[in-house]
């Protein structure tokens, strides 16, 4: 087992005089090498939050994280924050939603990508220069060397993601956590960037953590899902179990409101 | 969504709670205002009598701030400088912030040639500082208190146009401008009704700085003597009359200067408050 | 098909229209032409750049830089936005925001304007209570009923829809589908439905033009399109529509 996650709870206390608000309940999670697990919800879920907890990246001051998060025999919440950003980039890597903003305006593409290298590892620039072309590549970017000295504005938001992608990837990770990494593109786009993620998962080996709104791209990418809800875990299991025999009613609700191929018919009386 | 209500209501509680500047300042700010106004219609003593025994006095319960050296009662004088000190600058600020926010709501809503050409005018008078240019129009058209307002009033104009025009570019493509334009609401009506209730945090926070800048422009000007007249003192005009005595009455000095500085004091947290606020609502 | 119908709504014929100026002049919409019947809903499928929304702004005169044939028969076509933390005035309370539309169109009498937003107010599923809030302090899904009630209040018959619920939550998502086409129904309603998503636009839409690159490459019913796209521009999307079967 790579991951196993127990309890893991988010309380922000940081208000005096306010009741502690719960932003992620007793979430639990087991995950082997190189498997994909989906993690569905609508805003407010909680998902989000559960990635950044696990990724190290809610402040303690504000928040309260408890409860353990065994990555490869190390927990990864009892870690002080120095020790945690050797396990980030390098162990686990993040992908965030919006490519417009997680990237350097002022920074050529190569730069960005090299980043993480040149924090944790002793290479000469061709050997940097050689591994960000590989992940760049692995990304699904065309003519790496071209979008290497190119910069961000000259890029589509498709492109930015893949670059994103290959920067999390360059110190090749084990788990990848994706947090909504394909809610701001195009449906084409979208469905080419988990055309790419299934293949980094194949060729690579690498676990993908998949946030996501959208039960359909959680359906085409994951084999395992987990339903939450105000912080807590609905349901989870088998893709093709939860999606096609949902035990609970809020996973019913949600793939009901799916936009499925039914006409909507007018009046109340039927509604 | 639920999350991100919950935690913008608390955020709302938590400033209201903090917000300390705010307070002060208000508090502040009223007292200085109820001095003022006392001012307006009572002082102890006629700030320009003249008392030969009480030349030079030091402050005691009979001259809560001493005498100068003509022997009249610096409280009193204090009084009254506040009051005209506030009302030119209170004067200054409005001819400065209703033609700057006319002038600037336009230009912002509905940009083109127009609005360049009269930013570049407002660049071309920002540009020099605002003191010596009140000098050389005041040099043209004589001290005087009218004089005074009309000149730090045309020159605050830049400043207040700029910002306003800054918001209303903000503001004129938001959908809910696009929607009222579709819905024939007039531009006049969109200008004034629509989009200005969202920019009063912004103006409020604008018009306290240009208050203070008005305080001190005034106060530069008398101190340089192009201000007021001598028969209507300004707090600026009795630090400049104090100047000679600074060492031996130095209460002819601290307690109008200590009045200015709260008075810019006061008005600087309610705007530092009123920023803090608005933190919260954009 | 088109010249069949009795008199459209909206009626658009070799529609190009350009955006900036001088060597900045680009065209956006190239070509188009379609027709849209009274009580009909037609989807406008296309990606980010297709030129869909320029068309919308182009059927409710935001777009003055055209050349063809361009008729609306419905006084003030409105729009409901994509964003319904931008399409409300945050200023302002629902009361009045849904007022305004009336004033703007010269109703005086208020009690009058009342009885229209309270009849208005129960037609998109809110309560009295709500007239009170401002947009902040309503969910998203009440903050698109309130812009769906100001769109419809001034009587238009047409109502521009720009992405209504791409900003929502699925489970809201169903509930504003449900409410547009209860509202379609009830008032006779013409929807023009902007949307990436094909699969909003078939709960809603009886036809779909399928917009790439400023032309409509594809035209007609949804079921048809669905089952037998004939433009490659269309099978790609609809391949890259993700289901649950």
């Amino acid at each position: 087992m790579m991951l196993r996650v127990q309890d893991l709870s988010v309380v922000f206390r940081d208000r005096a005089g306010e009741e502690p608000f719960t932003a992620v309940d007793r979430f639990c999670l087991t995950m082997d090498r190189g498997e994909v697990v989906g993690v569905v919800g609508e805003s407010g879920s909680g998902k989000s939050m559960t990635a950044h907890a696990l990724m190290g990246l809610i402040q303690r001051p504000r928040a309260e994280v408890t409860g353990s998060a065994v990555f490869e025999g190390t927990d990864l919440l009892a870690l002080s924050p120095e020790e945690m950003r050797r396990y980030q980039g390098r162990d686990l890597s993040i992908v965030f939603q919006e490519p417009m903003t997680s990237l350097n305006p002022t920074m050529r593409i190569g730069k960005q990508v090299e980043e993480s290298l040149r924090i944790h590892e002793k290479l000469s620039r061709a050997e940097r220069r050689d591994r960000a072309l590989d992940a760049m590549a692995l990304a699904g970017l065309p003519e790496p060397e071209s979008v290497y000295r190119q910069y961000p504005h000259q890029l589509s938001g498709g492109m930015r993601q893949r670059v994103m992608i290959a920067s999390a990837l360059v110190l090749r990770p084990r788990l990848l956590i994706a947090d909504e990494p394909t809610t701001a593109l195009d449906v084409t786009i979208q469905a080419q960037i988990l055309e790419t993620l299934k293949d980094i998962n194949r060729k690579e080996g690498t676990a993908i953590l998949f946030i996501s709104h959208d039960l359909g791209v959680v359906k085409a990418l994951c084999r395992r899902v987990v339903v939450m809800k105000q912080g807590k875990i609905v349901e989870s299991g088998a893709v093709d179990d939860v999606f096609y025999h949902p035990q609970e009613e809020y996973t019913k609700l949600l793939i009901a409101s799916r936009p499925a191929r039914k006409k909507l018919k007018g009046g109340r009386q039927d509604g | 969504m639920v999350f991100a209500r919950q935690r913008k209501q608390a955020d709302t509680k938590n400033r209201k709670q903090k917000n300390w500047y705010l307070t002060i300042g208000i508090v502040l700010t009223a007292c200085m205002l109820i001095f003022i106004t006392v001012g307006f219609f009572w002082t102890p003593y006629k700030p320009s009598a003249l008392s030969a025994a009480d030349r030079e006095a030091a402050p005691s319960l009979r001259h809560l701030f001493g005498c100068d050296q003509m022997g009249r009662d610096v409280f009193s004088r204090t009084l009254e400088g506040a009051g005209s000190t506030l009302t030119i600058a209170l004067a200054v600020l409005a001819v400065g912030a209703v033609c700057g926010l006319v002038i600037g709501a336009l230009c912002g809503y509905y940009g083109g040639r127009l609005d360049a050409l009269i930013m570049r005018l407002c660049d071309a008078v920002a540009a020099f500082p605002s003191v010596l240019l009140a000098l050389v129009v005041l040099a043209v058209t004589g001290p005087g208190k009218y004089n005074v307002i009309g000149a730090l009033g045309v020159l605050f104009i830049p400043s207040f146009a700029r910002l306003v025009r800054g918001e209303f570019l903000k503001y004129r493509d938001r959908d809910f401008v696009q929607s009222a334009r579709l819905m024939g609401v007039g531009d006049l009506r969109i200008i004034f009704v629509h989009i200005l209730p969202n920019i009063w945090p912004v103006l409020l926070s604008g018009l306290t700085i240009g208050f203070n800048n008005a305080v001190l422009a005034e106060a530069s000007m008398s101190y340089l003597g192009i201000g007021v007249s001598p028969t209507e003192p300004s707090l600026g005009y009795m630090l400049k009359d104090a100047q000679g005595v600074f060492f031996t009455l130095p209460w002819c000095t601290a307690f109008p200067a200590a009045v200015a500085i709260l008075l810019i004091l006061g008005m600087g947290m309610v705007g530092e408050g009123i920023r803090e606020r608005m933190g919260v609502a954009s | 098909m088109a010249d069949s119908m009795a008199e459209p709504i909206v009626h658009i014929r070799d529609l190009n229209s350009w955006y900036g100026r001088g060597k900045d002049r680009k065209q956006v919409l190239r070509g188009v032409s379609l027709d849209l019947a009274p009580g009909e809903a037609l989807g406008i499928v296309g990606e980010s750049g297709s030129g869909k929304s320029t068309l919308a702004k182009c059927v409710l005169g935001m777009v003055t830089d055209i050349t063809g044939e361009l008729a609306v028969n419905s006084p003030r076509p409105q729009m409901v936005f994509q964003d319904p933390y931008g399409s409300l005035n945050p200023a302002k309370k629902v009361g009045w925001i849904l007022e305004e539309p009336l004033r703007a169109a010269g109703v005086k009498d208020r009690e009058e304007r009342r009885r229209r937003v309270a009849k208005f107010l129960s037609l998109v599923g809110l309560e009295e209570g709500h007239l009170g809030r401002r947009p902040a302090q309503l969910s998203g899904g009440q903050r698109q009923r309130v812009a769906i009630a100001a769109a419809l209040i001034q009587g238009s018959r047409l109502i521009v829809l720009d992405e209504p619920v791409s900003a929502l939550d699925v489970t809201l998502q169903a509930q504003i589908l449900r409410l547009l086409a209860d509202l379609k129904e009830e008032l006779g309603l013409s929807y023009l439905f902007i949307s990436h998503d094909l699969a909003v636009v078939y709960q809603l839409c009886g036809r779909v033009a399928v917009m790439t690159g400023g032309e409509i490459v594809e035209e007609g019913d949804v079921d048809e399109i669905y089952d037998h796209p004939k433009h490659p521009y269309t099978k790609k999307l609809l391949e890259a529509s993700l289901t649950l079967d």
